[in-house]
């Protein structure tokens, strides 16, 4: 695959492995601006490491990833990340307003409280993802989908081109769940997204691209995505219907 | 109690241990929270324990070899220095062996104290002190030393607290973010270990650990933010310091244990009442 100067993220031939098991193998991927992308596959396919791989968080045994047209590490001024849910303890003591500001760590001076240019930065973060009135409010007494919007409004704090979102629909209800597509879909308007999900559900109504990662990837414009492509990645039928979605993702190898 | 507080105004060794203790409880309230937060207490006590070996060589020194200088709190913030440097390495580099390592180094700085202390003409009768500690014994030297560790270990713990917090809370985040995270990680250490120097100074090297946390873990039944629980912490830690030195002064009981049972008393107190005020969390 050769470079295609309209795409953002380039991966050329990658392969990675966690000691000796291979999670990714011979990985080819363009993700061109302004896309929506969705990616999808089971339980332990590859898919938060191809992130990884995105931020320069691992480095691939084979191959090369580009970013900006540069290496991951550079990229990462301009990439707002949020990690997965269960990495971060509810009960941390910080507000509203500390999480956030946390996006400005890597621009703000090194030393002393954030400089009002920084938290006007946070607050219209905030403004976006529909919370600026908790700012106040403890992290740990919010309600699930709260906390996954503050930890969006964290990563656009950062000002970037591309957000990277990993298992945001994790805990969340199916309410909370379509608020949040919504407000992806207004970021897309500016914004580069890829998130990462095993909730195959969604993700036909909102998406611009289906990335499927089971050790190799394969990509499909949204509207491709049917149930063959589905069977193909699971192994199985996998139901549509969302309650079902955990027992099918756990069943593969 | 008022014979505490004769004492207090009489004998200057007796508010020598008061500021001992008050400046002690500084450190570990700033530090004690970001111990606690970051989950890293057994690396608090591992480093903690290996502080008998550079005590007790200290003591060695001195005494056979006739270094005078050495004191040995020089020899305890060495020991703490190194151990927190080894286990920082190890937990970065071999992930998978960390328990171990600490584990072993935990019980080699102990043996390394006793084997030097035992071979130390005279000072085996101390041993019971350095190890739940003899706040009464320190002198006007030692709390000029303690006042510029404390100085230097809240000076850098506040200056680097956006670092500290964001590092806390989510390190992979921070790394993106462009911080030098490994960085952090091994200064927090450092800042970990001259603390537990201080507090051995106050309730001694078995002790160490309690004195860090218990007043980090009461203080998080009320703060909401990570600055609000290093005050409170800290405010603590005076409380529970100077309680038990008074309380224990008269019956002549160690001033260590004491505060410690006070601090213990405190939390469970606290998670009682939380539990009964408050049953709506499972």
């Amino acid at each position: 695959m050769t470079n295609d100067p309209s795409s953002i993220i380039n991966v050329e031939g990658v392969s990675f492995a966690y000691d000796s098991t291979p999670i990714l193998e011979d990985v080819c991927l363009d993700v061109p601006l302004r896309d929506f992308a969705c990616m999808v596959g089971p339980n332990g396919g590859g898919k938060t490491t191809l992130l990884k791989l995105f931020l320069g968080l691992l480095a691939p045994s084979r191959g090369q990833v580009r970013v900006f047209g540069g290496s991951p590490e550079a990229a990462r001024p301009r990439i707002g990340y949020m990690p997965q849910h269960a990495q971060i303890d509810n009960r941390f003591p910080v507000n509203v307003a500390d999480v956030v500001l946390m996006g400005r760590i890597g621009k703000a001076q090194a030393v002393g409280p954030y400089r009002r240019a920084h938290r006007e930065v946070a607050w219209q973060a905030l403004r976006e993802v529909g919370l600026a009135d908790l700012r106040h409010r403890a992290f740990g007494d919010l309600s699930g989908g709260q906390r996954q919007r503050v930890l969006i409004a964290r990563a656009l704090a950062v000002e970037p081109e591309l957000l990277l979102l990993d298992e945001p629909t994790a805990n969340l209800d199916a309410p909370a769940e379509s608020e949040l597509y919504e407000l992806l879909q207004r970021l897309n308007a500016r914004l580069t997204i890829i998130l990462v999900t095993h909730d195959l559900g969604f993700v036909s109504k909102f998406v611009k691209t289906v990335i499927c990662v089971k050790r190799c990837v394969v990509v499909h414009p949204t509207s491709e995505v049917t149930g063959e492509v589905i069977r193909e990645m699971y192994g199985g039928d996998v139901c549509m219907i969302r309650h079902d979605q955990h027992k099918h993702a756990g069943e593969h190898p | 109690m008022t014979e505490f507080l004769d004492a207090v105004a009489n004998y200057a060794f007796v508010q020598y241990a008061l500021l001992a203790g008050v400046l002690a409880s500084i450190a570990c309230g700033i530090v004690g929270t970001y111990v606690v937060v970051r989950r890293i207490t057994y690396i608090a006590g591992g480093i903690s324990h290996c502080v008998l070996g550079g005590i007790g060589a200290a003591l060695y020194f001195q005494r056979v070899h006739g270094w005078a200088w050495l004191s040995p709190l020089y020899g305890a913030i060495a020991a703490a220095l190194a151990a927190a440097m080894i286990i920082g390495l190890v937990s970065l580099r071999a992930k998978q062996r960390e328990d171990t390592v600490i584990g072993a180094l935990w019980a080699i700085g102990m043996a390394v104290g006793v084997l030097f202390i035992a071979k130390t003409p005279g000072y085996s009768q101390d041993l019971m002190s350095y190890l739940f500690g003899n706040i009464l014994m320190v002198s006007k030297a030692d709390l000029w030393l303690i006042a510029a560790l404390d100085a230097l270990v809240v000076v850098l713990g506040l200056v680097f607290y956006n670092q500290f917090l964001a590092v806390c809370f989510d390190e992979e985040f921070a790394r993106v973010r462009g911080m030098r995270v490994e960085f952090y990680y091994l200064l927090l250490l450092g800042l970990t270990a001259l603390t537990v120097v201080l507090l051995v100074t106050v309730v001694g090297i078995v002790l160490v650990i309690a004195l860090l946390t218990l007043p980090v873990a009461v203080a998080g039944y009320f703060a909401r933010r990570l600055w609000q629980m290093m005050a409170l912490a800290a405010l603590f830690s005076m409380l529970f310091t100077t309680a038990g030195l008074a309380i224990s002064y008269q019956p002549d009981l160690p001033a260590g244990a004491t505060v410690i049972v006070l601090a213990g008393a405190v939390y469970l107190v606290v998670v009682l009442g939380a539990r009964l005020f408050r049953p709506k969390c499972a």
